[in-house]
């Protein structure tokens, strides 16, 4: 079956995507460091109850020969001044991906997908102007390479680097 | 390069979603069964989404890796997007059995266009079974495609 439709409402979609990116393969265990890409402004919609943010990226292993336990840790902040500082989002805005095991070697893309709240809530205001989002992330274990693909097989060829996803990152507004 | 887009719209919505029976994937390439649509953007726009949802599982083998990738066809026959369209999929020693979600972003064009995905595994040893879980569990791919303004 197939469906055909128009929206009959205005969502406000804001993204940026990277057809350009670089490797990042820089995490640690002991602290979090900003993931790639994934930072945008955005003002809410009138309307908006809630803001959907959206990251779309590739993960894998960090190398041909690297290490087989693969993993992130991805968590939420925002900034109200334009970047210059910037805080936790808080409760149901941080993902693991990946494994601790070390032989699941688990590579492919991952859409991380979160629903914010635009009224306040605790020391957070209400989101009414520009706010900027972006991802921290970490690993718990073993390495982890992002945007790039190691190896592809298929009518592109047989090619084992500069091979990218693009990543992409979006938001868009909600009404419930 | 970052492509801002702001204040954008989705138009011209198609979900798709065709009844396919399970499909084996080994290591030649062959079309994703059930991930071809024709596709007219809205005129005007500046970019077409094409979203995918797939599930699969393990079976026949205890590794997979999977390498899809994004083909359209302008009217001359299909060709592989190349570079950005590509995604190789891995999980191994864990049976996986999961969806398969993603999307990529093409430029728009005017017409009707065919996009489809493609798929092979890394070898024999490392084949997937699709559209299905390991109890058998049924579920039909589902294609999304929109054009943003």
């Amino acid at each position: 079956m197939t469906f055909t439709t128009n929206n009959t409402f205005y969502e406000k979609l804001e993204f940026l995507q990277e057809t350009s990116p670089s490797i990042q393969n820089n995490f640690s265990t002991s602290s979090f460091i900003d993931i790639t890409y994934s930072e945008i402004s955005y003002v809410p919609s009138t309307f908006a109850d809630y803001v959907e943010y959206q990251y779309a990226f590739y993960f894998g292993k960090d190398g041909t020969s690297g290490n087989n336990t693969i993993n992130i840790i991805a968590k939420l902040l925002y900034s109200d001044d334009g970047g210059s500082s910037w805080t936790d989002w808080g409760e149901n805005t941080q993902v693991f991906i990946g494994s601790t095991t070390s032989n699941t070697r688990s590579r492919g893309l991952c859409i991380i997908k979160f629903f914010l709240e635009t009224s306040a809530s605790g020391s957070r205001s209400a989101w009414l102007g520009n706010r900027k989002l972006k991802l921290w992330g970490k690993k718990q274990s073993g390495d982890v390479r992002l945007h790039q693909l190691m190896e592809f097989r298929g009518d592109s060829g047989n090619v084992s680097s500069n091979n990218f996803y693009y990543p992409s990152v979006q938001c868009k507004s909600i009404k419930v | 390069m970052y492509i801002p887009r702001k204040n954008k719209i989705k138009k011209n919505i198609v979900v798709q979603s065709s009844s396919e029976t399970s499909q084996l994937i080994s290591s030649t390439v062959v079309d994703i069964s059930g991930t071809e649509i024709s596709y007219t953007p809205e005129a005007n726009s500046s970019k077409v989404v094409y979203e995918f949802k797939i599930q699969f599982h393990n079976d026949p083998d205890q590794h997979n890796n999977l390498f899809y990738e994004l083909q359209k066809d302008s009217g001359s026959g299909y060709s592989p997007l190349g570079k950005g369209y590509l995604v190789n999929m891995v999980y191994q020693f864990v049976y996986g059995q999961n969806v398969i979600e993603g999307y990529f972003i093409l430029d728009s064009w005017s017409g009707s266009n065919d996009l489809k995905l493609t798929g092979r595994t890394y070898d024999n040893q490392r084949e997937i079974t699709l559209h299905e879980d390991e109890a058998g569990n049924h579920f039909d791919p589902i294609i999304k495609v929109y054009s943003l303004m």
